[in-house]
């Protein structure tokens, strides 16, 4: 018997590739799990604590929480729950909703945030690496400090000027109410926006972007083909972008875990109700099974996007498929 | 290759930049007018011409006022009542009437308090057999023009344990009347205060009584070796009727009367003393002066208890002065500044005002518009001191709102800080005290962190 | 690509947002926490309570002079002996649903929050009554367990309808929590995205409503609370910080309301645990503690002497609170055997040296923590600091007392009832403070009915709490709530906020 051919050889080693990836993928939703509940329970204080002062109710409310388990136990108990759609119910936020209902909505929200910082670091990457490719800018420089900056601060540096500002002005008298002021309160797009920008530059997404462009840019420009093109009069921008969509990829799945991770902090400081601020109150108000959801999903989201941007990118570089 | 596309995105970037941050600018002072001078209004005339306008405008007319007697003044100022009557001359006199109304506010908390006392009490539990509380409630009702209740106190007092209270109660009881002397005081030491009292009235002086009122002046013990003490039921009324006949000795005429006062004018002052005169509530004086009608303040309270309609007149009043304020401000002298704002004249008139308002409206059984006049009327800043904008008024007329409304316990947060400055006025705080303890029996007792 | 979008896009957004409506004519509040259970059988935050007096209703309420009114009875009848009371119920009260209200309901309610398996935190509200029974559709009979004089004042507990539960042994996970129904003059409308609350006032509710929506929003910086009453995105602000009020004064578009606390801020110290149970030691570092320092960058208020408030009637103007005296302390720390070596005191080799816990949330707590630390220290104290949040807090505190030293406040009702705090027995004295003198005093205190021996009796306590230096009192803070001037009509309740609500009108 001959080995298999060619085409087959390849195509089991893509599989076993992306086997590979999935089994990661279910590994790090374990893990991430495991990690969230053995933290919650080292922490002092639990659910069944902030209800009950009485120790006879205390007792009582902890074993109907299902609190005296040891974590491993608990967490196993979850895990099973959780690949079969069950999330659990959550304890002190809102006690006895089901966790999928209540991270639906606020997941949604944050969607949105991760996507459009996502886009908006994309695409300002890519602009602003096309712009000043190659020359040592001041606007890069800028760019890069600000990047370095804690999210918190920018947010709330932000969030507190502009406010102030508006505030000042309206006190003397000089300008009347805008509608978009008071950011916590009232749902405008100026908010979204602040909220998208600071978490697209903050998680530094937006500086990684543009030096990867950047390289990429040169190496293209250098290229035999773009020349090629140019000389017969071809549009050149097909040919880089389908080039940039590569190394792209690889920044934005890269970048996706710090996305979810900044959601957190941009949506305290702008009040924006997704699942970044709902799980700081979980964590807080010691809702294990609600913070164990959130982790589940987010865990999920940012797994689910390396995969995707793997399809992706084997899909898009014909070259791929044969390195494996 | 790249000059001159990049240069043209450069500039291209410049000028999106720029426009953008010239839109948020525009955006921003959408609206914008330029600072005009405040208006001070069509009032301004009004307010020019009281004592607070003209002091400011030529503060030589305050200092050959004030040197007279500067400690006397500033201390009426202060509103540092008991040095100022100490002072003596005209402010020693108006200090003198300041106290008397104090020490008649209190002495209708002192009585209401009482009686409410004794009879929650009895309602919970029934008075203790033969304890002397009978007489003190009795003598506390008799004080405050109710004969009728104090006989049926006194008939029971009869009864008392202590011998010295049974006797004092025999020898009161038929008696209606606190204007004439007792016959003997058979060295029965309540008989002796009893007379005490009448003296003081008689001759027009407190004798120390005040000094003594800062203790109890009976004690009792039960047959379970509980102690009981009693204060001084009369001394508020006393203090009251004394310091009334003393500040009007020496009537104070022009300036001297106005300033420092809720009167505006010299005529507003002159018309108000002869309606309080004809019979009007003492310590009104000023609450219905013409001028500040003039200026949109109009004293109407209404037929209900209505603390909006308070509210709606003090808003009145600042609307009318802040603006005002303002636009003085920036004519003014140095000197005329530093007085204004030093000793805050609108803000002592605005204080002086409001008492006299608020206790217009306990006058006319309003107790939630005084409450709400003076809390918005309070500052904040100094919570719970005496001071030029916070004078002992608004504590007492406090005191009996909350209590006229039920709120023993806030009633005495307002004693207390009266109290804390005039130690006779243990009494009237020990026996509000009393009646909280009694209203709070019974209630589920909790507690909360934060 | 066009050089002009930018600009372009930049006009977009504003006018859009621009054109978004501004809102009006409901009253928003803010609250530190959403409430997690509209339940009042699980009521656990402030900010619960607070929904409950809009939604539900009890048999007695209190009326605008905090007297016992009834609400949900028309007449009652208590027996001669005291040791029952007939209720006869309102007849035109219905459910927020339409369902009419009923006896079967108070019974009901009795019953669940009697049912251990309830596990209700509100038991002990209803513990003094034997059995309720339904005589009638409006009338019910109540037994009590020992003779009541004033039952009217314990009736104040929120009624459940019974229809929407399927047994007395309620479950927090009960769907009712977040669709709750009650006979109240607000109905919960809705759970607005941003964890907002909607309230609609009932239309069929039994007397008129002033305010026809009231918004509840969740705004968790207590900074910002203030901020958003200043812009007018919010009407109400149930309590000012303390750094706030300055600015809230001078504004007129805003009211400030003074609330009766009846509260104060402790340093308490752990008594079953040395150095701490020699008093020396802690009257020493009583005596290290400059108070009027601590209170003057947090706000103003009246330093105490002891477990009373100053204008309290149990508070003893006898007794001057602990000052700082360097001399003292070092003195008492030397008699009971420390030495002083260098910037530390010592004995048998151990330096004395505390951990002083804190709460997180509170805050103005962490200013006050670090003043503290600076204080004893320079007296030679070495101190560490720490802050739990709320959970660690009542796991360490409350339940395991495991602490060196806390900064903590209590709020006390009407009744200032200092029994938990100071008596053996007590389920709040985390210091597990025992002075056999004080528990018989406060033992007397509790039963007693005449004024001037409890007065007496809490007098003596207030003395020997203050020698025996278990805490450290500190302050009372003064407190108020804020209200925008298109709030109009008024009155607050000192307790729940909302009790009078139906009277407040809006411009």
């Amino acid at each position: 018997m001959s080995a298999p051919p060619p085409d087959r050889r390849r195509q089991l080693a893509l599989l076993s590739a992306l086997g590979r990836r999935f089994g990661a993928f279910v590994l790090t939703l374990l893990g991430a799990a495991l990690l969230a509940q053995v933290l919650l329970w080292s922490a002092p204080g639990d659910a069944a604590d902030l209800l009950a002062g009485d120790p006879e109710l205390r007792a009582a409310l902890v074993v109907e929480m299902g609190l005296d388990r040891p974590p491993h136990v608990a967490w196993w108990a979850f895990v099973t729950h959780a690949l079969g759609g069950d999330l659990g119910r959550s304890l002190t936020y809102r006690p006895g909703m089901a966790v999928l209902e209540l991270v639906q909505p606020a997941a949604l929200r944050s969607l949105v945030l991760v996507v459009g910082a996502l886009v908006v670091s994309l695409l300002v990457g890519t602009a602003l690496a096309y712009v000043t490719a190659g020359r040592r800018s001041l606007g890069r420089r800028l760019l890069q400090a600000v990047s370095i900056a804690p999210v918190f601060l920018m947010a709330w540096v932000l969030v507190v000027g502009l406010n102030e500002w508006a505030f000042e002005l309206m006190l003397q008298d000089r300008i009347v109410r805008p509608s978009w002021f008071a950011l916590p309160d009232q749902e405008s797009l100026l908010k979204w926006a602040l909220a998208i920008g600071v978490l697209a530059v903050g998680s530094s997404a937006v500086t990684e972007v543009h030096s990867a462009c950047e390289d990429e840019l040169k190496a293209i420009r250098r290229s035999g083909y773009v020349d090629a093109a140019r000389a017969r009069g071809a549009r050149l921008w097909p040919h880089v972008l389908w080039n940039l969509v590569p190394p792209l990829t690889t920044i934005a799945s890269s970048r996706a875990a710090f996305f979810v991770g900044g959601l957190v902090v941009v949506e305290k400081v702008l009040h924006l109700n997704g699942v970044g601020a709902m799980l700081w109150q979980a964590c807080r108000l010691r809702d294990v099974p609600l913070a164990l959801g959130i982790t589940f999903v987010a865990a999920a989201v940012v797994c689910g996007a390396r995969l995707l941007a793997d399809v992706l990118r084997v899909t898009v570089d014909p070259r791929l498929r044969t390195q494996t | 290759m790249r000059s001159p596309r990049s240069s043209a995105a450069r500039t291209d970037a410049l000028r999106t930049g720029g426009a953008a941050l010239w839109l948020l600018l525009g955006v921003g002072c959408a609206g914008c007018n330029d600072g005009a001078a405040p208006d001070p209004g069509p009032d301004a005339a009004v307010l020019d011409a009281s004592w607070a306008g003209l002091l400011a405008r030529t503060p030589t007319h305050f200092t050959d006022l004030v040197d007279t007697n500067r400690i006397g003044w500033s201390a009426l100022h202060a509103n540092r009542l008991p040095a100022a009557r100490l002072a003596g001359g005209v402010p020693g006199a108006r200090a003198a009437g300041e106290l008397a109304e104090l020490y008649g506010d209190l002495a209708r908390v002192d009585s209401l308090a009482w009686q409410a006392m004794v009879e929650t009490w009895e309602s919970r539990s029934g008075l203790p057999e033969g304890s002397a509380v009978t007489w003190f409630v009795g003598l506390a009702a008799m004080e405050s023009g109710q004969s009728d209740l104090a006989q049926a106190w006194f008939a029971r007092a009869k009864d008392a344990t202590d011998p010295r209270v049974a006797q004092a109660a025999q020898v009161l009881a038929g008696r209606d009347t606190l204007d004439e002397p007792l016959a003997d005081t058979l060295g029965n030491p309540l008989l002796e205060r009893f007379d005490a009292h009448f003296e003081a009235r008689r001759s027009v002086q407190l004798m120390g009584l005040l000094e003594e009122g800062v203790r109890p002046i009976f004690e009792e013990t039960s047959a379970t070796g509980l102690q009981r003490s009693f204060f001084d039921p009369q001394l508020n009324w006393t203090a009251e009727a004394v310091l009334r006949s003393e500040a009007a000795q020496r009537s104070a005429e022009g300036l001297d009367a106005l300033i420092f006062s809720g009167c505006l004018t010299a005529e507003d002052l002159t018309q108000e003393t002869a309606r309080i005169a004809a019979g009007g509530r003492h310590g009104t004086l000023c609450a219905l002066a013409p001028s500040w009608a003039q200026l949109g303040v109009e004293p109407n309270l209404g037929e209900t208890d209505d603390a909006e309609q308070a509210r709606l007149i003090v808003r009145a009043l600042d609307a009318a002065v802040d603006p005002w304020r303002k636009a003085l401000g920036d004519s003014l002298t140095d000197d005329g500044a530093e007085l204004l704002d030093g000793l805050n004249l609108p803000g002592v008139l605005r204080s002086r005002y409001l008492l006299a308002l608020a206790r217009h409206a306990l006058a006319a059984d309003h107790p939630r518009q005084a409450l709400a006049i003076v809390q918005v009327a309070m500052d904040l800043e100094k919570p719970r001191q005496i001071g030029p904008l916070n004078p002992p008024g608004f504590y007492a007329v406090t005191a009996e709102a909350q209590l006229l409304t039920g709120h023993t316990r806030e009633a005495l947060d307002a004693l207390q800080v009266l109290a804390d400055a005039y130690p006779e006025l243990a009494g009237v705080d020990e026996v509000v005290g009393d009646l909280a303890i009694l209203q709070g029996l019974d209630r589920h007792g909790d507690s909360k962190e934060n | 690509m066009s050089t002009h979008a930018g600009p372009r896009l930049l006009i977009l957004a504003l006018a859009v947002s621009f054109a978004l409506p501004a809102t009006g004519g409901s009253l928003r509040y803010a609250e530190d926490q959403a409430p997690g259970i509209v339940n009042p059988v699980f009521t656990t935050t402030m900010s619960e309570a607070r929904v409950n007096e809009l939604i539900f209703d009890g048999l007695y309420t209190d009326n605008q002079e905090l007297a016992s009114e009834p609400a949900l009875v028309s007449s009652t009848t208590v027996d001669d002996d005291r040791s029952g009371m007939t209720l006869n119920l309102r007849s035109d009260v219905y459910w927020h649903d339409g369902t009419p209200f009923t006896a079967d309901d108070v019974v009901f309610t009795v019953d669940a929050m009697k049912n251990e398996e309830s596990l209700s935190t509100e038991a002990g509200r209803v513990s003094w009554i034997d059995a309720a029974e339904a005589l009638d559709s409006a009338t019910v009979r109540l037994t009590f367990v020992q003779p009541e004089l004033r039952p009217e004042d314990k009736l104040y507990f929120k009624i459940l309808p019974k229809h929407k539960f399927e047994g007395t042994a309620l479950k927090r996970s009960d769907p009712f929590r977040s669709r709750p129904l009650g006979t109240g003059p607000y109905k919960l409308d809705r759970y607005n995205d941003d964890n907002s609350i909607t309230f609609t006032a009932y239309e069929d509710f039994r007397s008129s409503t002033g305010i026809s929506e009231l918004v509840m929003r969740e705004v968790s910086d207590k900074n910002y609370q203030a901020k958003l009453l200043l812009y007018e995105s919010l009407e109400a602000l149930v309590r000012v910080l303390p750094r706030d009020l300055a600015v809230l004064q001078n504004n007129r578009k805003v009211e400030l309301y003074p609330y009766q606390t009846n509260s104060w801020w402790y340093v308490g110290f752990n008594q079953v645990r040395a150095p701490f149970d020699d008093p020396a030691v802690r009257q020493a570092i009583s005596s290290l503690v400059d108070i009027d320092a601590l209170l003057a960058p947090i706000g103003t208020g009246e330093v105490l002497s002891g477990p009373f408030v100053k204008s309290s009637p149990y508070y003893n103007h006898k007794v001057e609170p602990w000052t700082y005296d360097d001399m003292q302390a070092s003195s008492l720390l030397e008699t009971a055997g420390w030495v002083r070596e260098a910037d530390t005191w010592t004995k048998d080799g151990e330096v004395l040296t505390l951990v002083l816990t804190a709460h997180q949330s509170v805050e103005s707590s962490q200013e006050v923590v670090i003043n503290l630390q600076s204080q004893l220290e320079a007296g030679g104290v070495k101190v560490d600091v720490e802050f739990l949040d709320e959970a660690a807090w009542k796991a360490r505190i409350w339940r395991e007392r495991n602490f060196d030293v806390i900064l903590s406040q209590w709020s006390f009702d009407r009744n200032e009832d200092v029994y938990e705090q100071l008596h053996s027995n007590g389920s709040r004295n985390f210091g597990s403070y025992a002075n056999e003198s004080v528990d018989e005093l406060l033992d007397r205190a509790r039963t007693t009915t005449d004024p001037y021996e409890k007065k007496a009796a809490l007098r003596k306590v207030h003395e020997l709490a203050h020698d025996d230096a278990p805490m450290v009192f500190l302050w009372t803070l003064d407190s108020y709530a804020a209200l925008s001037t298109k709030v109009s009509n008024v009155v607050i309740h000192p307790f729940y906020f909302f009790t009078y609500v139906r009277e407040w009108r809006m411009k």
